[in-house]
């Protein structure tokens, strides 16, 4: 046998192991006086000192002392499952076993030759105390099995038994009741019984009607219970989850509750078994690979995560972290002397400023305070250090653990360590060992692939596992590389769907990136294989939630076929890191160094060029690429007063929340802000053009880029100080639940400051991960091939109710304005805001169109239009988002007045608003001024064009405008815009109605502004038709489309097109067309 | 218990440290008060409860400080140079109390303190663990630390 040991590992591994073992003895001897109403943290306490011992001893080839490890763990197992009483017979067995554990443990090199068969054999009869027994009786014999709980005994014949126990099964009755669990949960007794036999063998079913009241007292439901005499690999607590049966239900049969027909005594005697041991199979790997399969078989079966089993003892698995005895600490010597002397130093300081005090002399007490100051940091320092471990200490465990897994699984694995001495707090350490671990075995068993398959993709047929640690920025990086094949988001999204986490719709809006960390949502991992290493089931989820406690971060990125990488942030130390302080209002904060990706100054000039505005949402164009913008007093809802206890001028917060930054960017009257700046934001008006507060005081723009790991954004500051080391204080706990900081620190002069949580802010202005979105833009320019009559569109998406998503092209909205409900004033049967020292009507869309209430809210967005010629307001709740996308319109199904449609947005359908028709529904007469000077009423509600109208008009000629779109949705909306313009819009609803019209009013149009893709005829094909005609050959044609390829400017070249527009670009059209009538 | 034990146990004496929100009179067990500190220099947290004052640097720990008279549900107090801020110890964190003014040390017998009305002053009596009438003529509310210092949001 084998043994690595690298000296530390081993030192450590003894020195934790001695630690375990010395309270195991008055644990043990507690809990056999406790008996059958034993403290279960206790025997938990002790199965965690075996579980670790024996993990240890597995890494470092301790077969021995994990062997005896393994089997006292698998007594306490069934202890701790109620499926063992301690008794003192059991007690005794496990203190020996114990005490030769000790023994093996002090003399790990010669543990592997000293001889344990005599405590296996021992350990291993308890364990199979009930096969045992079956050994000696004949085949032909009957056994009675006793219901645990209840009076109902099932017959077996001892040849069934004995095949019912065979290759380490477990023996359970279960108790379903045909009601509960079938009836109620739509199944038949028939599917529950496939379900079983799926993953077991039943023995024998007995349905108890007796049962009926006294299963359930507390309950007045019928009970029927179908007891299952059911024989299976899986172990209890899988059997809970794969069935869906509570604990109570699920009685596992041990040998008490099985006796020879004829018998009526115990047949305990505990000489026996020992001797019965023998023909018992010892060897542990058969079973615990049956044990393997058995779980992989049974993972189909679909557990109900949305119920988890309260009983489960997967989730107090234990770390070492959980267990909360004295530890202790090995400190270099050198260290503590240092300690030493700064603690010396540190008493004379003292007494020279007690001295120094006495006199009253200002100098001498400052001259007496610096070395106290020095000590002090010092001292800090030194005890810091002494915390301070090498990753190494885990790191070197995994060589033997990758070359081992690579055995077993036949694969060819390559582990590299990089930057093992690299340092990190203790407490860290510790709770990396069991994440890494995972992480570590998850690449060699899941990620890389079999030689051959590897072979086969042209890849070396040797796996490569990275494991690296380094510095980055004031934080320790810890990446787990590895070159296998990598996960796909696909099938991860798939199974987060099937195991109920997620809804279809909600996946669908999903990025890539949080597609493939879904995994690490809890109750997403399947149950895990039972082996040395991870030991019973630890998930990616748990992974996360370990080193969530420890503050660290973890991201998954992957690339199918070619691997994937697992990169955990985790602080140098918990206590001290390094920030940036910046200032907003009046009040200093802190920002982790970590996140900070560079300070940015952007000249008041410069400022239009650099910050382009997204629908409402400012973005920063840097090098490139677009990162959206937050401004800190917004999203803290900064009130620019400073509280002042002098003047005792503290005046209340009203705190009106969170505020979408994007939304509120050049306006906030409402928001509770009453600075100079914003009034004279006011009284400029003009917002439209207004990307952000901070450039209309003509003072530059202070921006902090911002990465979090799966965001990057940019928050604008009034001011940017010092990078300052800080010691990260927590927050009370009335202020636990804020999630924009993650808590505050004394600076320099005594003030405190906050420390922002980079990630929480981020949440809390709902901001999106951006890099998708990014990309996609990046796309979309090149992107050329687009659906058929789809529309590339910017819309604005609101919400009326919470879901029903609706939906306006963001070029028709002015501004959106976040307003408290109520503002919102009713005069003269209208409903209105103050705003800008005007009144501005709003509209909830319910009253036009049948849609869901306006959720009731304190905090009402108002999306501002501007319809013929005057502003109105269509109020809204959050979720407000904006999307690019191709759309397809769907005029029929939903249309209704004030609804010109419906088009598929991230998976919802979504309600497209025709604000002009909503307007024009509550306001007719609005319409009837302009209509008349237009004099060409628009048929609003029936889009039957051109015939009603052209009588009157016919006469007229000059300045009418041929509008040719088979869209009703754009023909409105372009018509609208034109038609403010004070020309008369002739519609179209293809190229063949057009031309029959123009056809038959040759002298009626003056321009003719036509969509291309069109059914009968498109605008190609009309546009030839008319250059070709004398009559039209001068006639202008502005062809409206979604994106002109150079294919399309070409061929319109072509047929004549004189000149090509984009849809919905009011202004442009509108020039172009004013350019045309000039 | 025998009727001398029941007798001690009524005449066993309470220290209350006691100050005043507005013009009532409050008070606190005095082992619960750890000391009374005339700083408020205080540090606003944006978009904390309205019943945070902000936090304030005690010695080197964060402690938040409460506007009492906000959280047990009346207006917000005004702060004044007489203000004064009660720092308790809860669990392991210090939790400054914010109080309007500071008044003496009251002593009683378990006997003197009646149990609270449902309701004092329009504030809910579950608030409370009881009255003194004190020698001055005027009623002491004993507040309940624990209701007052509760986080979930009122």
């Amino acid at each position: 046998m084998t043994t690595f040991l690298d000296d530390e590992t081993l030192k450590l591994y003894i020195e934790e192991s001695k630690e375990h073992l010395e309270t195991i003895e008055s644990d043990l001897l507690e809990l056999e006086k406790q008996g059958e109403d034993f403290d279960e943290e206790l025997v938990n306490k002790v199965f965690r000192a075996a579980h670790s011992i024996k993990g240890g001893g597995g890494f470092l080839g301790l077969n021995n002392i994990k062997d005896l490890a393994h089997k006292i763990e698998n007594i306490l197992h069934q202890v701790r499952t109620n499926q063992m009483v301690p008794t003192s017979n059991l007690m005794n067995i496990l203190l020996a076993a114990y005490d030769r554990l000790g023994e093996l443990i002090d003399n790990p090199e010669q543990s592997n030759d000293m001889d344990i068969s005599d405590h296996a054999v021992k350990l291993e009869a308890i364990l199979n105390g009930k096969a045992e027994q079956v050994g000696f009786e004949a085949d032909e014999q009957e056994s009675l099995i006793r219901h645990p709980a209840k009076a109902l005994e099932f017959k077996v014949s001892a040849l069934n038994l004995k095949k019912a126990q065979e290759g380490g099964k477990l023996l359970y009755i279960l108790d379903i009741d045909l009601i509960a669990d079938g009836y109620r949960q739509n199944k038949t007794p028939r599917e529950i019984i496939n379900l079983l036999g799926d993953s077991g063998t039943i023995v024998d079913i007995q349905t108890d009607v007796s049962s009926a009241g006294d299963l359930r007292t507390q309950s007045d439901d019928p009970v029927l219970t179908m007891s299952v005499l059911f024989s299976s690999i899986v172990e209890p607590d899988l059997i809970g989850i794969m069935f869906n049966l509570k604990d109570d239900q699920i009685n596992v049969i041990t040998r008490e509750n099985i006796k020879p027909v004829l018998e009526t005594a115990e047949v305990t005697e505990p000489g026996k078994p020992a001797v019965e041991a023998d023909k018992t199979p010892i060897a542990e790997s058969e079973p615990a690979k049956a044990e393997e399969s058995a779980v992989k078989e049974a993972e189909p079966s679909p557990p109900k995560p949305s119920q988890p089993q309260p009983a489960n003892p997967k989730p107090d698995k234990p770390g070492k972290a959980a267990s909360p005895s004295s530890e202790t600490l090995r400190v270099n010597v050198g260290i503590l002397d240092q300690l030493m002397n700064k603690a010396g130093e540190l008493v004379l300081a003292r007494n020279q400023l007690m001295q120094a005090v006495n006199t009253w002399d200002r100098q001498t007490v400052s001259a007496a305070v610096q070395p106290i100051d020095l000590v002090t940091s010092e001292l800090q320092e030194a005890i810091m250090l002494t915390r301070m471990q090498p990753v190494g200490i885990v790191f070197n465990k995994f060589p033997r653990l990758v070359r081992g897994l690579a055995m077993d699984l036949g694969k060819k694995i390559d582990l590299q360590l990089e930057g093992t001495e690299v340092e990190l707090d203790k407490t860290l350490i510790e709770g990396l060992a069991d994440p890494l671990t995972h992480l570590v075995r998850n690449a060699a068993d899941h990620g890389v692939e079999q030689p051959d398959v590897r072979k086969d993709q042209g890849k070396d047929q040797t796996g490569n596992i990275q494991l690296k640690a380094f510095y980055e920025s004031g934080q320790v990086l810890i990446e787990i590389v590895d070159d296998g094949k990598g996960l796909d988001p696909g099938k991860i999204a798939e199974k987060a769907i099937s195991k109920g986490l997620h809804t279809e719709d909600e996946i669908a809006a999903m990025s890539e990136k949080e597609k493939l960390n879904l995994i690490m949502l809890p109750g997403f991992s399947t149950a895990e294989k039972v082996t040395d290493v991870s030991g019973r089931g630890v998930g990616m989820d748990v992974v996360k939630t370990n080193l969530d406690k420890m503050g660290g971060q973890v991201e998954l990125i992957s690339e199918v076929g070619k691997g994937s990488t697992i990169r955990i942030k985790l602080p140098l130390t918990l206590a001290i890191i390094p920030s940036l302080l910046v200032q907003s209002t009046e009040q200093k904060f802190a920002i982790p160094q970590a996140n900070v990706r560079e300070l940015i100054r952007i000249p008041a000039s410069e400022i239009r060029n650099r910050v382009e505005k997204i629908g409402e949402a400012d973005v920063l164009i840097l090098r490139g690429e677009l990162i959206p913008l937050l401004q800190l007093n917004n999203v803290l809802s900064l009130r620019p007063t400073y509280y002042d206890f002098k003047t005792g001028t503290f005046r209340e917060d009203r705190r009106n929340g969170v505020i979408d930054q994007r939304l509120l960017e050049g306006q906030s009257s409402n928001i509770g802000l009453d600075t100079p700046a914003v009034t004279a934001d006011q009284e400029t008006g003009d917002d439209e053009t207004t990307p952000e507060r901070r450039q209309r005081r003509e003072s530059d723009a202070i921006i902090v880029v911002l990465n979090d790991g799966s965001r990057k954004y940019g928050l604008i500051v009034d001011a940017v100080f010092d990078s300052v080391e800080i010691v990260v204080k927590p927050l009370g706990r009335h202020l636990k639940d804020n999630r924009a900081y993650a808590g505050a620190t004394i600076m320099g002069d005594g003030n405190l400051a906050l420390i922002l949580d980079v990630n929480g802010m981020a949440e809390l202005a709902e901001l999106k991960a951006l890099t998708d979105t990014d990309q996609t833009r990046a796309d979309d320019d090149e992107s050329k091939d687009h659906p058929k009559g789809a529309t590339r569109q910017t819309l604005l998406i609101f919400h009326n109710g919470p879901d029903e998503p609706c939906a306006v092209p963001l070029d028709q909205v002015l501004r959106v304005e976040q307003i408290m409900a109520d503002e919102i004033e009713i005069k003269g049967g209208k409903k209105i805001i103050q705003y800008r020292g005007g009144s501005l009507t709003v509209y909830a869309l319910e009253e036009v169109a049948t849609v869901e209430m306006l959720e009731a809210s304190e905090k009402l967005i108002v999306i501002i239009f501007k319809v013929v010629g005057n502003e109105v307001g269509l109020l809204a709740v959050q979720p407000l988002d904006v999307v690019d996308q191709d759309l397809v319109l769907d005029d029929r199904t939903l249309r209704q007045p004030g609804v010109a449609g419906s088009t598929i947005i991230n998976g919802k359908t979504t309600l497209l608003v025709d604000i002009h028709e909503v307007v024009k529904i509550i306001n007719p007469h609005w319409f009837q001024d302009s209509e008349m000077s237009a004099s060409a009423p628009a048929p609003v509600p029936t889009p039957a064009p051109i015939s009603t109208q052209t009588a009157a008009i016919e006469t007229e000629s000059g300045e009418d405008i041929l509008l040719v779109e088979d869209s009703q949705f754009f023909r409105n909306q372009v018509k609208r815009f034109i038609e403010e313009a004070g020309y008369t819009v002739i519609e179209a609803e293809d190229g063949q109605q057009a031309w029959d019209y123009i056809n038959g009013n040759p002298n009626r149009i003056s321009i003719v502004v036509t969509d291309l893709e069109m059914p009968n005829m498109d605008g190609f094909e009309l546009t030839r038709n008319l250059k070709n005609d004398n009559r039209f050959k001068n006639l202008p044609v502005i062809a409206l489309t979604s994106l002109a390829s150079d294919d399309d400017v070409r061929r319109g070249k072509e047929v004549g097109i004189d000149e090509y527009q984009i849809k919905l670009d009011k202004e442009k059209l509108m020039e172009s067309i004013q350019n045309r009538f000039q | 218990m025998t009727e001398n034990q029941a007798k001690n146990e009524l005449e066993k004496e309470h220290q209350f440290s006691c100050f005043y929100l507005g013009d009532t009179l409050y008070g606190y067990d005095i082992d619960l008060v750890q000391e009374v500190n005339d700083q408020l220099d205080l540090t606003r947290v944006p978009l904390a409860p309205d019943y945070v004052l902000g936090i304030m640097n005690l010695r080197g720990q964060i402690i938040t400080v409460i506007d009492q008279q906000k959280k047990i549900g009346l207006k917000s107090s005004q702060i004044t140079p007489k203000s004064r801020v009660l720092i308790i110890k809860s669990g392991t964190e210090y939790i400054g109390l914010l109080a309007d003014r500071i008044a003496e040390v009251i002593t009683c017998t378990e006997k003197e303190i009646a149990k609270p009305p449902s309701n004092v002053n329009g504030i809910q009596g579950k608030l409370f663990k009881g009255i003194v009438h004190t020698k001055r003529n005027e009623l002491l509310a004993l507040l309940d630390i624990d209701a007052v210092l509760d986080d979930e949001q009122v």
